[in-house]
């Protein structure tokens, strides 16, 4: 049971990354790949600076703006030097891979006998019940502003601009800027991922991020089935179908672990899973 | 009043395929003047459209709105004073927003857009009497996405949303507004097209907009406005005034195509 307990952990810590990734790719139709790169820049800073004892909510802001400075630079690429976003992405992941290393002057760092966002407030004596109340909180806090900033004007024009880009400018908005603010934000929630999971895991790795993109776009598309079945048009729930989307897809791989395959297959795994839910429409489209 | 001096704009301009589009054009537009613009494709007129609406840099000349000069400002901040009707009636609005979203973002055309929820009650109610005027009972689909109405349903609301209150009035020295139409009924059935011009006229009418209207229809070139253009290869071949215009007749205008 534990097993799939921490399969849900594991799915509320990659939450954030899933709502970064459907802020990139569904309201900008941007392929953001810095995800790779700011998620494991969200642990090394996190990692770094626990193992320097700095106050918790400090790290957490600067995981935040550590990752949204990386997507706000993949947006500056991609929209002043006209570099195509995918190439834009790629670039900045490449980079940020030194960078990482260099935050963490090591390939690995250990979160032994540091105090984390889990046990700084400790509720529960055991350890996952802890790690799960505070996940929620968390989810549930970002989930609100999110869904909140959505709504509001400002996020309204945000949509609009991925929407219909000629639309949103003859409107007065400079869509350049809110690309580069809209990436920045993407990728700060990623390294908000990064922050948790290196806490979560107790580490963090200079390859941690290696395909991470694939898992939040795999949530997203996850959370899309959802709102499509239940033809949702509010933009909150169709926020929370993605976090659910996020538990789902990492309940679905404990279950491949669970049946015997290799966790050497694992990413293979996940490749064949995101195949298959991006495919399905497709096939189904074609016949009739 | 705007103000074209000397525009020239030409594409590819180092290559063999250097298209010129746009001539050493000269041209004024008093204030609540209708100008309509006829010309062949490739003769300019989209250009001439998009230059003024600050999507297209002309190569040399300036440009004035009110007698300041915004040659150099983008798009985005000559949306202040210009709404645009453009030619792909699904161009004007966001298909995922609601038609109600969609109208609080034409409300902020002049205004940077919050972190505040302005879709509340009262603003909705305002919405609704708007579209009411319409009378196609698009007041009861204020909250279902732009993209499930048809283009010509779209196309009339993009023009109600170019005229949203507190946008473009004199009261705010932003002067008279003016609207770019660029063949708004082109992709539409006669019969929406009809109801398009006639949302149009009553709009330009009350809003006491300047109009710079581009067409292929030449019966439509005839009936609306107040002044005729025709380009051709980057020039204005013809201007004729109201009274000129009025005196026009259908075989004489087709004659310009020849």
């Amino acid at each position: 049971m534990n097993f799939y307990l921490t399969a849900v952990l594991l799915g509320l810590g990659f939450a954030s990354l899933a709502l970064g990734i459907f802020i990139s790719m569904r309201i900008f139709n941007i392929p953001d790949i810095t995800t790779d790169g700011s998620f494991t820049f969200g642990g090394a800073i996190t990692a770094i600076l626990l193992v320097n004892h700095v106050s918790l909510p400090v790290i957490f802001l600067a995981a935040f703006f550590g990752g949204a400075a990386t997507g706000a630079i993949t947006g500056f690429i991609h929209t002043k030097l006209k570099v195509n976003a995918l190439l834009s992405g790629i670039l900045v992941m490449t980079a940020l891979y030194s960078i990482n290393l260099a935050v963490m002057q090591r390939s690995n760092i250990p979160l032994m006998e540091v105090s984390s966002v889990f046990s700084s407030f400790k509720l529960f004596q055991n350890e996952l019940t802890q790690q799960f109340f505070v996940l929620i909180i968390f989810v549930i806090l970002i989930w609100q502003l999110i869904s909140w900033m959505l709504k509001t004007d400002f996020g309204l024009a945000m949509r609009a601009t991925g929407n219909n880009e000629s639309m949103i400018r003859a409107l007065g908005v400079n869509s350049n800027r809110m690309k580069i603010i809209g990436l920045g934000l993407a990728n700060g929630l990623t390294a908000l991922s990064g922050f948790l999971i290196t806490q979560i895991q107790g580490f963090a790795d200079i390859n941690m991020g290696i395909g991470i993109v694939i898992l939040g776009l795999g949530s997203v598309m996850i959370g899309e089935i959802f709102s499509k079945t239940f033809r949702i048009r509010s933009i909150a729930i169709q926020l929370a179908f993605v976090i659910a989307g996020s538990i789902v897809f990492r309940l679905l791989l404990a279950f491949a672990l669970s049946i015997g395959i290799d966790a050497i297959y694992l990413k293979l795994v996940v490749a064949l899973f995101v195949l298959t839910i991006v495919s399905i429409p497709n096939l189904k489209l074609s016949r009739d | 009043m705007i103000e074209l001096k000397h525009i020239s704009k030409t594409y590819n301009r180092d290559s063999a395929a250097a298209v010129t589009a746009l001539d050493d054009i000269s041209l004024s537009l008093p204030e609540k003047s209708f100008t309509v613009v006829v010309g062949s494709n490739g003769s300019g007129k989209s250009t001439l459209l998009n230059v003024l609406a600050g999507t297209v840099r002309p190569d040399a000349g300036t440009i004035l709105i009110n007698g300041k000069d915004v040659t150099s400002l983008p798009d985005y901040k000559r949306s202040r004073w210009i709404a645009r009707i453009f030619q792909n009636p699904l161009l004007g609005t966001s298909p995922e927003l609601t038609v109600l979203e969609n109208f609080r973002l034409a409300s902020l055309r002049t205004q940077p857009k919050k972190f505040i929820i302005g879709t509340g009650d009262k603003f909705k109610k305002l919405v609704k009497e708007k579209i009411n005027v319409l009378g196609l009972g698009l007041e009861n689909k204020l909250d279902q996405p732009m993209g499930t109405l048809s283009g010509g349903q779209r196309q009339a609301l993009t023009l109600l949303m170019a005229v949203m209150p507190g946008q473009m009035n004199a009261a705010t020295g932003d002067g008279p507004g003016i609207l770019l139409m660029d063949e708004p009924t082109a992709a539409l059935d006669p019969k929406t097209s009809a109801l398009i011009l006639d949302i149009s006229g009553r709009i330009i009418n009350e809003f006491e907009l300047t109009v710079l209207f581009v067409t292929h229809h030449l019966k439509d070139a005839l009936n609306y406005g107040n002044r005729i253009l025709s380009m051709s290869g980057g020039k204005i071949d013809l201007d004729l005034d109201q009274l000129a215009k009025s005196k026009l007749t259908l075989p004489e205008v087709y004659e310009w195509f020849e």
